[in-house]
């Protein structure tokens, strides 16, 4: 398999995790079969011939329903259950049903005596849906955030900046230890922002000017003047030592508790971009454009950062990688001790086309491998007309060919360091480091800059308490692609750099969904922990607050129930009515009909879910124009609390 | 199935209550019937009968079936008007009223409701603000509060909300057993529970026990007169009704849903240049509806609206003109009636209006189709809603799909309102 294959596969698989598997809207809600018409019931045991009015879509033979009367409804509005049952057989639109279990004699003359219709459901009234949750469950053989987790540097800088463990550390563990066998190979073969770079390079990048003249062989402010290519050379060079000082600010701002990583970390990097490009595109394609929140600086932000580090293609090729990138620099440490490396036999002839080919600069003036940037690619064997290029174990060159290879600095031996490189090196790194700690320290403590997003932004559930989640997210934006209706979105720019890309409910466009916990699911360093559907629902991210001045119904200016409905339909019942305004007649007692129901929050039960919101500002602010901005409002909550939640979780 | 609250044709939850109360009775009982032993009943014609079961040919969603009962699950069979208790042992007693319980069943209902409390009494908690007055007096000074008087708290709190209803009759019972030495207040908890046992539970055997405990001055023989007839004897009801001395807009709401239309309509005339005259001729205009009498029930409702305008009957006038509108719409809509064509019309959904196409061609609606619409989770309602009218030929009884409840209302009202507009 070729390097390209294998990079080709990787993208694949990453595009299949991010775009496939996080996409919510495979979900299907769980079935209702309606107008079933009871033709006869066996009086003995109650199983029950039905005929549908029409059943394009019959249920599964062997399927566990619930048999209900829609016609009979509780208090509460839901149907009453006549039997569970099993589909024995379907025929045309004919059903035959058995009971799961055996029924009493009442329950039997009850099914007896309805005459329908009928309705089965996947779903038995009063419980949960799920549609969400199962959908990713089932699609998800392979975490969503694999990638994620695999990047070297999500894990040691969400560790060190959360002082917590996070799984992502495995993650990294592994790719390390692959970086002992091959080093870097996961920058030449698995990482999707390499991949992408090379697309980018050898399709648009080849065309910029800087690099045919660099194609020529000049690098980086090539010139025809010696002094200043050898100072073009030189600038290479320290250009190339940058990647160092970047993992050192990243990580000495993880270590005073400020998240850098999300902002250069390749994987998180690119998986931004990607989702926040390719997502409304798809969205709106096939879902609708009005499915499509607005674009705005968040995502453009993101989205620039991406086309940045792209459009460096335009000077030379992986100059991202080679110069950049932080999570590159991390396995740079273990290219150092990698088992398989790059060796250089005699019959080099120094034609200088291994030069050429090597994209990362990781062949020196004597064709040595330069230590840490070689990411395995082996393109450069590929090109040695002498073949003098090989790949083999570090532990057995001297056995093999002992007589053949070049001098131990030809062969790729560690270079001596100058004592001044050295200085050099480590004043550079203290100065990074001071940098990164600086940097940290003013973003955690600079108001303007630390998040000063008023009201409080309510997290997505299962976020863990407001700083250790600014400590932990990476700002991937996987969530945003897994959350349906977009409940969560990208907070911008204005609201402070410690702040940007985290997640943030925006209910005036959608409400969390309580079928769904997938953020959580696919949140690679736990700053959204995964929580099982039954907690989810009781956990509450917010709180509900009515304005009694604009709610109409408490104004007494109309009548409106949106906010009860909503809450309602998705199962909290959090929403209770008052009533408000109530006239009296001359003997004091209550004129019938006379002043509104106005909704009442019951904190006890209110998750902060934003359903309520979504539906008063979409009708009331924007489409009917009675009000300004929405007169329920979720606020964020100091402390999680699990709520008494509305129905039951059988 | 489909809720008609969403979109245009908004109803108020009081009034679907009495609505499904009026549409979902049993109503007049032509046929045949079978009851079983808890009481359920079903109607048609008996066809066959043996020692060991009995053949009747019911009527159930548009097919004509044979359904056959065995003995042991009937109570009563009532064969061309002649009603027949099958007891143990196979003794069999006619009644006098015909399709109706006797007196003595419905007294034994009722008495055997009074004895056992409700299966969730146990398990609810007595729970209620600690501001209120438990002293309950008769006229509570100050204003409206319903965080101390006990009846507005009831009124304001209790009622509007379906998950206190059970704490509701905790609560009264609580009271009732707190000034059981006083028999005003006594009377007032018991009235109470019997109102929200009738109103709120639709239980009418216990409601029915309530009111018989109340003293007959504070007695709603009204809401007695209701009991009966859910419980299924109207004679015992018209028994009560005929008695009245005064009459009031309930009296018609009630004869109205009892199917006495003909009644309802001459008692309404009684209001004319009364106050409540909007009210009952709105109650009048209900009882035509309910028997399928459009016509009487749109000019009723017309007559309601031609009032002059008057702060209190601004209730009635909102009313009668939903259900002028939902009558236009819904019963009266005749496809047949549309010329051939291409209709478009509105009707609100989650967020924006849903617009529909609908096509007509010798009197059928050929094509339906969703031409605008900013719906978010809208699952196969699109193509299913449409479908299903389509099948139907019609916009009534369409389910709607799950978990899209919002969007089959907006796409069902649309279609109702084009095609209404397009009619001859």
């Amino acid at each position: 398999m070729t390097r390209r294959t294998v990079q080709v596969l990787s993208l694949g698989l990453f595009a299949a995790l991010v775009f496939y598997v996080s996409w919510p809207y495979s979900a299907r809600p769980a079935r209702t079969w309606t107008g079933l018409t009871p033709l006869e019931v066996e009086p003995a045991t109650g199983a029950a011939t039905v005929e549908a009015d029409h059943l394009d879509e019959p249920p599964p033979a062997g399927a566990t329903l619930t048999l209900v009367d829609p016609g009979e409804r509780d208090i509460e509005g839901e149907p009453a259950v006549l039997a569970r049952v099993m589909v024995d057989g379907v025929q045309g639109r004919r059903m035959q049903l058995r009971p799961a279990t055996a029924l009493a004699p009442a329950a039997i003359e009850k099914l007896a005596f309805s005459l329908g219709p009928w309705a089965l459901r996947e779903l038995a009234p009063g419980t949960w849906p799920s549609h969400y949750a199962d959908d990713i469950a089932a699609k998800e053989a392979l975490p969503a955030e694999t990638f994620l987790l695999l990047d070297p540097l999500v894990g040691p800088a969400a560790a060190l900046a959360g002082r917590a463990w996070t799984w992502a550390l495995a993650g990294c563990g592994a790719i390390l230890l692959l970086g002992l066998l091959a080093p870097r190979a996961f920058c030449g073969y698995l990482c999707p922002l390499g991949t992408l770079i090379d697309l980018f390079d050898s399709t648009v990048g080849r065309l910029s000017p800087t690099r045919r003249r660099r194609a020529r062989g000049a690098p980086i402010g090539a010139s025809q003047d010696p002094g200043v290519r050898r100072t073009g050379k030189r600038l290479t060079t320290s250009l190339q030592t940058l990647r160092w000082g970047v993992l050192a600010v990243v990580l000495a701002a993880a270590a005073t508790g400020t998240m850098l990583a999300g902002f250069v970390a390749a994987i998180p990097l690119v998986t931004r971009g990607l989702v926040f490009v390719v997502k409304p595109v798809h969205d709106g394609l096939v879902r609708g454009w009005h499915n499509v929140p607005p674009l705005d600086a968040a995502q453009l932000a993101g989205l620039a950062v991406l086309l940045g580090v792209l459009a460096l293609g335009l000077f030379g090729r992986r100059l991202w990688c080679r110069c950049l990138c932080p999570s590159g620099a991390v396995l740079s440490l273990s290219g150092r001790v990698g088992l398989f490396r790059r060796r250089v036999t005699r019959a080099c002839t120094a034609c200088t086309r291994c030069r050429s080919a090597c994209t990362m600069d990781a062949i020196a003036d004597d064709f040595s491998t330069r230590p840490g940037r070689c990411i395995t690619c082996r393109a450069c064997g590929g090109v040695c007309k002498a073949g003098a290029i090989r790949f083999v174990p570090h532990a057995g060159r001297a056995a093999d060919e002992p007589s053949e290879t070049l001098s131990a600095d030809q062969r790729g031996e560690r270079p001596r360091l100058q004592r001044r490189e050295v200085l050099a090196a480590s004043a550079g790194l203290s100065l990074s480091a001071l940098g990164g700690v600086g940097l940290g320290w003013a973003l955690r403590t600079d108001q303007a800059a630390a998040g000063s997003a008023e009201p409080a932004p309510v997290r997505p559930p299962g976020s863990v308490e407001e700083e250790q989640f600014l400590r932990l997210c990476v700002r991937c934006g996987q969530c945003f692609r897994a959350c349906p209706n977009d409940a969560i979105q990208p907070m911008p720019p204005s609201d402070g750099a410690r702040a940007l890309w985290t997640p943030q409910l925006r209910p005036e466009w959608s409400g969390c969904e309580p079928s769904c916990s997938n953020c959580g699911r696919v949140c690679p360093t736990g700053a959204i922990r995964p929580l099982d559907l039954d907690r989810k629902r009781r956990l509450a991210i917010g709180l509900a607050v009515v304005n009694g001045s604009t709610c109409l119904p408490h104004a007494q200016s109309g009548h409106c129930r949106l906010c009860k409905e909503e809450c309602d339909a998705a199962g909290y019942r959090a929403i209770e009515f008052i009533r408000v305004g109530t006239r009296t007649d001359a003997a004091g007692n209550p004129v019938e009909d006379s002043g509104f129901y106005a909704p009442l929050v019951r904190a006890d039960r209110c998750v902060g879910c934003g359903l309520c919101q979504t539906r008063c500002h979409v009708v009331n602010v924007v489409q009917k124009k009675l009000l300004e901005e929405s007169a329920i409002v979720v606020r964020a909550v100091e402390t999680t609390r699990e709520s008494a939640a509305g129905r039951s979780t059988a | 199935m489909v809720r008609r609250s969403g979109g245009d044709v908004r109803t108020w939850w009081p009034a679907a209550l009495v609505l499904a109360a009026a549409l979902g009775g049993t109503g007049i009982v032509t046929g045949d019937t079978i009851e079983s032993t808890s009481g359920s009943v079903v109607e048609g014609k008996i066809v066959s009968r043996d020692a060991m079961s009995v053949v009747i040919e019911v009527q159930a969603g548009g097919r004509t079936l044979n359904r056959r009962y065995p003995l042991h699950m009937i109570k009563a069979l009532t064969i061309d008007g002649k009603r027949e208790v099958l007891g143990a042992g196979g003794a069999a007693g006619n009644d006098p009223a015909p399709a109706s319980k006797s007196r003595q069943e419905i007294d034994a209902l009722i008495a055997q409701a009074g004895r056992t409390p409700p299966d969730w009494l146990e398990a609810t908690p007595l729970s209620y603000p600690k501001t209120l007055d438990l002293s309950w007096p008769d006229r509570p000074p100050g204003g409206w509060n319903n965080q101390r008087n006990v009846g507005q708290y009831v009124w304001d709190v209790i009622n509007p909300n379906p998950s206190r209803w059970k704490e509701g009759v905790k609560f009264m019972l609580h009271l009732a057993d707190l000034h059981k030495g006083d028999p005003n207040r006594r009377d007032r908890a018991w009235a109470s529970l019997a109102s929200m046992y009738q109103k709120l539970h639709r239980d009418y055997a216990r409601a029915a026990w309530w009111w018989r405990q109340v003293s007959p001055q504070r007695r709603n023989e009204t809401a007695l007169a209701e009991c009966y007839w859910k419980l299924g004897s109207k004679a015992m009801a018209m028994e009560i009704l005929d008695r009245l001395q005064t009459i009031s807009v309930s009296d018609i709401k009630l004869l109205g849903e009892m199917g006495q239309t003909d009644q309802a309509i001459k008692l309404a005339g009684l209001f004319a240049n009364h106050p409540g005259a909007d009210e009952a001729v709105l109650a009048a205009g209900d009882a035509c509806r309910t028997v399928g009498r459009y016509k009487e029930a749109v000019a009723l409702y017309q007559k309601v609206l031609d009032m002059p305008n008057q702060k209190h009957n601004q209730r009635s006038k909102n009313r009668a003109r939903a259900n002028l509108e939902a009558i236009q719409l819904f019963d009266t809509l005749d496809i047949s009636k549309v010329p051939d064509g291409t209709y478009s019309a509105s009707s609100m959904g989650y967020e924006a209006p849903v617009t529909v196409e609908v096509v007509v061609r010798s009197g059928r609606i050929e094509s339906l189709k969703v031409t605008h619409h900013r719906e978010k989770q809208y699952y196969s309602a699109m193509v299913e809603t449409p479908n299903q009218i389509i099948r139907k030929q019609s916009v009534k009884g369409i389910d709607a799909v799950t978990s899209a409840t919002i969007t089959c209302d907006a796409i069902v009202n649309a279609t109702a309102k084009a095609l209404h507009g397009a009619m001859k």
